[in-house]
């Protein structure tokens, strides 16, 4: 467990600020790149994918994120990749895998790079709230000063070339994590998501691809990136998700002042005594009632808590950040006990 | 095909998922891929890529499909069977084959209209 210290690091994203945080906890633009002379990372054998790190290092050293943590996955144990993934630094599949991929972490982790995972460079912007356009900024900002130091591979009809075609072009994916408890409370969810391909989007569970939906929140992101500029596809699923946005908070209205109240104050506050008298908590459990937590927040009704203190559990009682925590293997429920005893200090405000 | 999740009902929407290229596949029927919150008619451009890259090895095909491509020796075999090209000369050596692709899996388009990498100042 070499990250330890990165728990007390205050994770700029989860922040409950930025336009409509009460429905987008945050927004997220990644561009994928290739070096131009190197093979992919499922091609290259492992002096070039060695190489390429290097090279993506030296690089992002000459830039705004000279600061920050530069990270051999390969040095790195099970716990710590875990604990990478939970956070959204790497994706799931790379923490499983990770080979000779690394990763470069700036202190408020709204600035990363992931490398050698499908491509040799995803980097990643992060923004609170509803607001791709900020984080499409910072995004072609750094990647306008790593490419001072990195050849891109790039061809003027089809873009960015990516190892998955499905890539090509801007090498964009702008996408927003949303939480829309009133519109699967309200029985509308499956209907909605239906809709969005015909927009262009698609929608993933937490982690991203192949992941579950868990606490009602959702990954919503463009489908595909060539044919428009960045600034198109980052307006064009800002656009789109304001819709969602307004149709969610109109749910929550609606099920608050009608006839199933009742059954919706009964449902928020069973979740907060779960919350703050619980013993055990699996995460399963966690995300359900902070979900409930967070619906009552957005209705302004007396709850402990804040959305900042709701966004930063969904990440701090995720597995890998209880055994860091706790600064060894939990055994049987020792991580049941642990993430309960976490959510009732929080909730309580110690 | 009974779905992979519950293993009692037909099967009404397959997914392909490739991760670090190990192809997983699963077949669900309607209530579970409600449960799993899968759209049933989904948009996943890869299955699509994949099932029309599938077709376009046929016998028109400028490359031969074991033809390997100068930078990495992938072949456009090993594209279908894994979604994912070698290096960035596989481009130029499938292009052939990719050009009638790329505008099916970008909902038409077919040409780059976003920035591109910074060209140098000329030399003093």
């Amino acid at each position: 467990m070499n990250l330890q210290g990165m728990l007390r690091c205050r994770m700029g994203w989860v922040q409950a600020e930025g336009p409509s945080h009460d429905v987008v906890l945050a927004s997220r633009v990644r561009l994928a790149r290739n070096l131009a002379t190197a093979q992919f990372p499922g091609r290259a054998k492992a002096a070039a994918l060695k190489a390429v790190r290097e090279q993506v290092f030296a690089a992002a050293r000459q830039t705004c994120l000279k600061g920050a943590a530069y990270l051999e996955l390969d040095k790195l144990d099970a716990v710590d990749l875990r604990f990478l993934a939970e956070r959204h630094l790497i994706s799931p599949a790379l923490a499983g895998q990770p080979g000779l991929g690394g990763a470069v972490v700036d202190p408020r982790e709204c600035l990363n790079l992931m490398i050698n995972e499908e491509d040799h460079l995803r980097l990643f912007a992060l923004t609170p709230g509803l607001d791709l356009r900020r984080a499409a900024r910072a995004a072609g900002g750094l990647e306008d000063e790593l490419s001072r130091g990195l050849d891109f591979a790039f061809r003027r009809d089809w873009g960015y070339l990516t190892a998955c075609p499905t890539n090509l072009g801007t090498g964009m994916r702008a996408s927003v994590l949303v939480h829309l408890v009133g519109l699967g409370l309200g029985g509308y969810i499956n209907k909605l998501l239906e809709s969005l391909p015909r927009a262009g989007l698609i929608t993933r569970g937490l982690y991203g691809e192949g992941t579950k939906v868990m606490g009602d929140c959702f990954q919503i992101s463009n489908a595909t990136g060539l044919g428009r500029t960045e600034d198109e596809l980052a307006a064009a699923v800002e656009s789109a998700v304001g819709v969602l946005v307004q149709r969610e908070q109109e749910a929550r209205r609606k099920l608050a002042a009608g006839p199933g109240r009742a059954r919706l104050e009964d449902t928020v506050y069973r979740a907060i005594g779960a919350l703050t008298g619980a013993r055990l908590l699996s995460f399963e459990e966690s995300c359900h009632h902070l979900s409930a937590l967070r619906l009552g927040l957005s209705l302004g009704w007396e709850v402990p808590g804040d959305f900042g203190t709701v966004n930063e559990l969904m990440i701090m009682t995720q597995s890998a950040h209880l055994v860091m925590l706790a600064g060894k293997p939990l055994v049987g429920d020792d991580q049941a006990v642990l993430r309960a005893s976490v959510v009732r200090r929080r909730l309580a405000g110690k | 095909m009974i779905c992979t999740s519950c293993k009692k009902t037909e099967a009404v929407v397959f997914i392909k998922h490739i991760v670090n290229n190990q192809v997983s596949q699963a077949a669900l029927c309607s209530s579970c891929a409600a449960k799993a919150h899968v759209p049933l008619n989904p948009v996943n451009p890869m299955a699509v890529f994949l099932q029309l890259a599938a077709k376009a090895g046929a016998p028109r095909a400028r490359v031969p499909a074991a033809a390997r491509c100068p930078g990495c020796g992938t072949t456009w075999t090993d594209f279908r069977e894994t979604g994912r090209l070698g290096c960035a000369r596989c481009y130029d050596h499938f292009a052939a084959l990719l050009r009638p692709l790329i505008p099916r899996v970008h909902a038409g388009a077919y040409v780059h209209r976003g920035k591109s990498p910074r060209i140098p100042p000329p030399a003093d």
